[in-house]
């Protein structure tokens, strides 16, 4: 019975603060791609044939974002029915996301204009701690492109 | 090459839902196979240990007997010559052989378990108020051994934990502990359907052993006074016995449903057996 009710209030302090922050999360997000939509952002490995000169520089943004007790309920809930872990969708969007926008913003304050080549890394944090909560982390980086006034 | 980077339209990688019903969906679908594989279990075992030999249990409790005190006092002669009178009026099998011990502890309860061996607690027996109430008990017990039940626990016990432990492996996370809970929560539906069978042989021994069922829930008004004396009120779902007040309930209906005499004389238990009780309590020694 006491098991019970350290479930329930975990799972409800997972659902309710996961809630909180995704949307808050999810609220910054948007604001700042809006932000630095003129940041150009192409996956493309060649860069356009231009006649204006361009200074190159390893631009990468990465963020380790924790999953609650919520989702991770559900998530092995689902492991052991299958189907989509739809749970963990909006988790892994928004830690994409929150790291393209870090290599924006790092992008923009070296004076790029653009990123070319870019790629991410996904990595599971505490993956092998046994009944340790998992987080991941998502690497994104590319090659920026700052132009040379001459 | 023209670049650009327009807005995209969300709801692509991610899935718009609410989780609280996804949560509904997958704990009910989760608990209700759980529920059912457990049911089919536990009926296949409950089958299967009918086929089980008495001998076999009670080679199996040897060490259990060991355990129990083999010194007969005058208060297990009492109960060992009490269940022999009752014994023959419940069509025990031949090789059933039915062994009384008394416990010189304070809890407030009885017991039946493999190979025969019945266990009454001095904190019970000390508090019964008159033999009918005893018979009651001993019935009830006894009755536990001929359904065969503490084998059939048994059995349920260790094969569906063995199988849990093989499907969730050492793993502790919350999911293993709500199939675990779900699993046992299923088993004690079973524990209280055996309950009740015993209930239902226990006043029928009652009743022909004495011609009339007078008294016969005295013995869960004791259970009900300890109860509200430790202020204990587990829900019936939680707990391996059903709840005392329906006990009673289903008790007093079987009886008039049966015609059975509902008043009778009330037998009292020995005087010199309840002196023994009370001047041989476990003396604790304290070093206050």
């Amino acid at each position: 019975m006491f098991d019970l009710v350290i479930l329930a209030t975990l799972l409800g302090l997972g659902y309710f603060f996961g809630r909180y922050y995704e949307s808050r999360h999810y609220k910054s997000i948007f604001r700042r791609e809006a932000e630095y939509r003129n940041i150009l952002v192409v996956a493309s490995r060649i860069p356009p044939v231009t006649e204006k000169p361009n200074a190159s520089l390893l631009v990468m943004g990465s963020v380790v974002i924790s999953v609650d007790y919520f989702k991770r309920f559900l998530a092995s809930l689902r492991s052991l029915i299958g189907g989509r872990v739809i749970s963990y969708e909006s988790l892994l969007d928004r830690a994409r996301r929150e790291a393209v926008l870090r290599m924006k913003k790092q992008a923009s304050t070296m004076g790029a204009d653009k990123i070319f080549n870019i790629k991410y890394e996904t990595a599971s944090i505490s993956k092998n701690a046994r009944g340790g909560i998992g987080s991941i982390e998502v690497l994104a980086y590319g090659t920026a492109f700052i132009p040379v006034k001459s | 090459m023209k670049y650009r980077n327009p807005a995209i339209p969300e709801g692509i990688n991610t899935t718009e839902t609410n989780p609280l019903k996804e949560f509904v969906f997958l704990t009910s679908v989760v608990i209700a196979c759980i529920i059912i594989i457990t049911t089919i279990l536990a009926l296949l075992i409950d089958s299967a240990a009918e086929i089980i030999p008495f001998e076999f249990e009670v080679a199996i409790s040897q060490d259990i007997a060991k355990t129990l005190n083999n010194e007969h006092n005058k208060v297990d002669d009492y109960l060992q010559g009490l269940a022999d009178q009752i014994i023959p009026h419940m069509n025990l099998p031949e090789d059933m052989k039915i062994q009384v011990h008394y416990v010189d502890k304070d809890v407030v309860n009885a017991m039946a378990t493999l190979g025969g061996h019945v266990l009454v607690y001095r904190g019970l027996l000390e508090k019964l108020p008159n033999e009918n109430a005893l018979v009651m008990l001993l019935g009830h017990e006894i009755a536990h051994i001929k359904l065969r039940h503490p084998v059939k626990a048994l059995g349920k016990g260790v094969t569906i934990s063995l199988i849990l432990s093989a499907v969730l492996g050492s793993s502790s996370d919350s999911v293993s502990e709500l199939i675990n809970d779900t699993s046992m929560l299923t088993m004690l539906s079973f524990s209280r359907d055996q309950e009740q069978a015993s209930d239902n042989v226990g006043i029928k021994v009652l009743n022909s052993y004495y011609g009339h069922v007078q008294s016969a829930t005295d013995l869960f008004q004791t259970f009900k006074s300890e109860h509200k004396k430790a202020g204990v009120n587990v829900p019936q779902f939680l707990s391996t016995h059903p709840d005392i007040e329906s006990r009673i309930e289903h008790l007093n209906n079987m009886a008039k449903k049966q015609n059975w005499i509902q008043q009778g004389t009330i037998n009292s238990i020995p005087e010199h057996i309840f002196k023994r009780i009370k001047i041989a309590p476990e003396t604790v020694t304290s070093f206050e």
